[in-house]
């Protein structure tokens, strides 16, 4: 049967050429395209590390010296950081707000950063830092390994205490023993962070590698004491809302705050919900852009192997027509025929993607691929390369359907007598 | 000869409808792809109102500190007002040069009002509205004795203006920005969130507030200001380039310890595409190259395709081709028609691939054009119909039909002249 059809593929060489170059070419560019969508669908089921379901943020800043109402310092007692701490408490009196938290460059889809690189002894390691009031663990649910927010708040309280993700054990501690109790070490102090707990692994984005962090206590006493527009401005508030209370809060809180938040000389300036700064944040990087670029492209290809097909066995029906009659007279079966035909597709498409799998191989293998994200192994190709070839043959079976059914509908008699 | 080409080719589009229809639909897929990529490019780089000057602007928006003592440290942001009037107001070359604070959302209100909300908010110089061309449906802008001076005047778009009065005839009504008084001296039609440089819903002169520099350390190198520089020509970029550089040279050597980089800005309209984040390089030859690529597949494939068709169809008609060479029809003769009763198939599919990518353009601008403005704004991004329809387009869809029909139709045209009259009567 197969030597049959190659035979039968040998004698139409001249548009199987075409075809097999069009495949052989498709199955690249289609792998590499895939490849990366596999890689983002890969990254984006993991977790994250936090939930930022009902949670909300609120900017606040300072009048000017210019402003109407502005309250010179003479005039006031407390510091900027004693007005913050005080709308804080307010906000934590709404019903149905859980928690309230204050920090900085740490919320999720956060467009600032801060990192250094800590020392454990020799090792040295580049974490990403984040400054934060216990509270913010509640806020984005970050938990230990065994899914316990608690825990963490019981021991994230004294004196240079911080906590670190799981992965920064993994990094450090090769022997496999507890990092708890042990001291980072900055480059410029040298007190030391002692380490008391463990998060999850904790993403950016959904869309990237976790990253090694490191969560910093800012304890209220600090807070009350800073000054200036800085502690305002940077500052994150974050409040985590029950679900109960979740729709429509945005209006409610503006409703219920807006005076109550005049304490000093700050002001509200915006509520978002972070599903939206969420939004904003891929539309910038583009992630879900260049997402939605690569399906198209993925889909053009596909749509190109369909014409393909249907164009190239459109134009053998008329040669079939004859054969396709002295096979029937000989007594194939129709669904026989059908199958002889999406063979030959098939086989094309094999001999295609045999040379074009070697290639991407290669690619892969040099690297040529995303590899920052999910490392370039055996399965990860043969995962992809697998769903290019199925996607690659469906196209195909759809596109000798129709030009099949065409050539079959013929009468053997009739046919037999034109020729 | 050549209306009997169009006539045979009709004829014959007629007679297979099915893969008259294949060809047309690859054809248009291919185009429409291309064209979207074209028309991003239009969007991001053309001339329109308010960024009338693109072709003769260079843009520095981001900048860096580097440190003498430590060569490997470095922070980024943007440019403060020392570095924008030291190096850049000094610049003698250009026509005219803009220091801009990017907007930034600020409460917009009238006194004693309950009515508070946010919009967008540009710091800018008196000769931003020189560099920019925004249409002023009331008042005009600050002059420059007036920025100087600091007074605090406010030009408005027109929507702010309706969402504070209800009207647009507002001149010398009060506005406050953070609870700051001000006066509007002027009401400009809205703009387009695409013309990134430009944008905001309420500029003042940055004279009239005093800003702290503070937070962002750095010796006051570092800011929140960008830099925008319009040329007399465009064949001024090298010059001012130059001149720039030996600007920050001088800066930079008074300095004890930081220096700026500018990491090669000034950038031109096309240049800054490729420059996403403060602490890139511009990486120019990436973009081309993975354009290139995608182009070059988005042409090949539908091509393959199409070759592939045209010589079957090709392989149908040898019989005419061997009576017309019969009659003395020369290959060269052959070719063109075989080229150009394939470009009537070409054409048509261009046009309709044409017109499918402003359909996706005009619905998914959002994610075609991913343009980073709306990251803190309210706005939704607007895309006005004179930014897409410029001859340009015409002509670039025109070309890469050309292309693609060439890459088509070549092989089977060349193949189809090759044969000798036997052969072809044949029907070998």
């Amino acid at each position: 049967m197969i030597k049959h059809l190659i035979k039968q593929i040998i004698n139409q060489r001249i548009s199987n050429v075409w075809l097999w170059l069009e495949l052989f070419l498709v199955s690249m560019v289609l792998w590499f395209v895939l490849d990366n969508i596999f890689v983002v669908g890969n990254v984006f089921f993991n977790p994250t590390g936090f939930d930022i379901k009902h949670t909300y943020r609120v900017t606040l800043n300072e009048l000017s010296p210019n402003s109407e109402g502005y309250i010179p310092a003479e005039r006031k007692s407390t510091t900027s950081g004693e007005d913050l701490l005080e709308i804080i408490k307010r906000m934590r009196t709404i019903p149905g707000v859980e928690a309230v938290s204050y920090s900085y460059f740490s919320y999720p889809y956060c467009s600032g950063n801060a990192s250094s690189s800590y020392r454990l002894d020799t090792a040295s390691i580049q974490l990403l830092k984040r400054y934060i009031t216990p509270d913010f663990l509640r806020v984005f649910r970050v938990t230990d390994v065994n899914g316990s927010t608690e825990k963490l708040l019981n021991v994230f309280h004294g004196e240079n205490s911080v906590l670190v993700s799981e992965d920064v054990e993994q990094e450090l501690m090769k022997d496999g023993k507890s990092m708890i109790g042990k001291l980072l070490m900055h480059p410029e102090d040298s007190i030391g962070n002692k380490v008391v707990g463990l998060t999850t692994k904790i993403r950016y984005t959904e869309f990237q590698r976790e990253d090694a962090s490191i969560f910093l206590l800012v304890r209220e006493s600090y807070i009350a004491k800073s000054e200036g527009p800085g502690i305002v401005s940077d500052a994150e508030i974050c409040i985590r809302v029950s679900p109960s209370v979740d729709h429509d809060f945005v209006n409610s809180f503006r409703k219920t705050m807006d005076n109550q938040i005049k304490v000093g000389n700050l002001f509200l300036v915006d509520i978002k919900s972070f599903s939206d700064i969420r939004t904003n944040y891929l539309q910038i990087t583009g992630d879900f852009n260049e997402l939605k670029t690569r399906v198209a492209i993925a889909s053009f290809l596909l749509i190109n192997i369909f014409l393909g097909i249907i164009g190239t066995f459109w134009f053998r029906t008329s040669y079939w027509k004859p054969e396709m009659g002295l096979r029937i007279a000989l007594g194939s079966t129709r669904s026989n025929l059908r199958h002889l035909l999406i063979a030959e597709g098939l086989i094309i498409l094999v001999l295609a993607i045999i040379p074009s799998a070697l290639v991407c191989y290669n690619i892969g293998h040099a690297e040529l691929v995303d590899v920052v994200r999910v490392n370039f192994t055996f399965t990860r190709f043969i995962c992809v390369m697998l769903t290019t070839y199925l996607l690659m043959s469906a196209m195909i079976i759809l596109g000798i359907w129709y030009p099949a059914r065409q050539a079959m509908k013929v009468q053997p008699a009739e046919v037999l007598h034109e020729q | 000869m050549y209306k009997q080409y169009l006539n045979q080719s009709l004829r014959l589009l007629k007679e297979n409808k099915l893969l008259s229809a294949i060809s047309i639909i690859g054809t248009a897929l291919a185009i429409c792809m291309i064209m979207v990529i074209v028309l991003v490019y239009e969007v991001k780089t053309a001339n329109y109102e308010p960024e009338v000057n693109r072709d003769r602007t260079l843009s520095v928006r981001w900048a860096g500190v580097g440190y003498k003592t430590h060569p490997d440290w470095h922070s980024n942001y943007m440019l403060s007002l020392k570095s924008v009037k030291e190096c850049f107001y000094t610049l003698k070359v250009p026509e005219t040069v803009t220091g801009v604070v990017p907007f930034q959302q600020k409460l917009v209100s009238i006194p004693g009002g309950s009515n508070r909300f946010n919009a967008s908010l540009s710091y800018t110089d008196a000769s931003f509205w020189k560099i920019f061309k925004f249409s002023f449906l009331e008042g005009i802008p600050y002059t420059q004795a007036e920025f100087e001076s600091g007074i605090k005047k406010a030009v408005v778009t027109e929507s702010v203006a309706r969402r504070l009065y209800g009207t647009i005839d507002i001149i010398g009504k009060a506005i406050q920005l953070n609870f700051m008084p001000y006066t509007i001296c002027g009401v400009v039609k809205d703009v387009s969130t695409f013309a990134e440089a430009a944008y905001a819903e309420v500029w003042i002169p940055y004279n009239s507030v005093k800003r702290a520099n503070t937070q962002f350390g750095a010796d006051g190198i570092l800011g929140d200001y960008r830099c925008y520089i319009l040329a007399r020509k465009n064949g001024d970029f090298e010059k001012i380039k130059a001149e720039v550089n030996k600007n920050v040279a001088i800066f930079n050597s008074i300095s004890e310890d930081q220096v700026l980089l500018l990491r090669g800005q000034p950038d031109t309209q096309f240049e800054q595409i490729a420059r996403r984040w403060a602490n890139d390089d511009s990486k120019i030859s990436d973009l081309v190259l993975k354009y290139g690529v995608i182009i070059i597949v988005l042409l090949l494939v539908p091509a393959i395709n199409l070759s592939g068709m045209t010589l079957s169809r090709m392989r149908e008609r040898m019989l005419e081709i061997g009576v017309r060479k019969a009659f003395g029809a020369t290959r060269g003769e052959l070719l063109k028609q075989v080229l150009y009763e394939n470009f009537i198939l070409t054409l048509m599919g261009g046009g309709v691939g044409l017109a499918l990518s402003y359909v996706a353009i005009i619905n998914m601008g959002d994610w075609l054009l991913g343009n980073s403005s709306i990251f803190l704004s309210s706005a939704t991004p607007s895309l006005k119909l004179s930014m897409l329809f410029h001859i340009d387009v015409f002509v670039y869809a025109l070309l890469f039909c050309l292309l693609l029909n060439l890459l088509s139709a070549g092989i089977p045209a060349w193949k189809a002249s090759r044969t000798t009259i036997v052969n072809a009567l044949n029907e070998k």
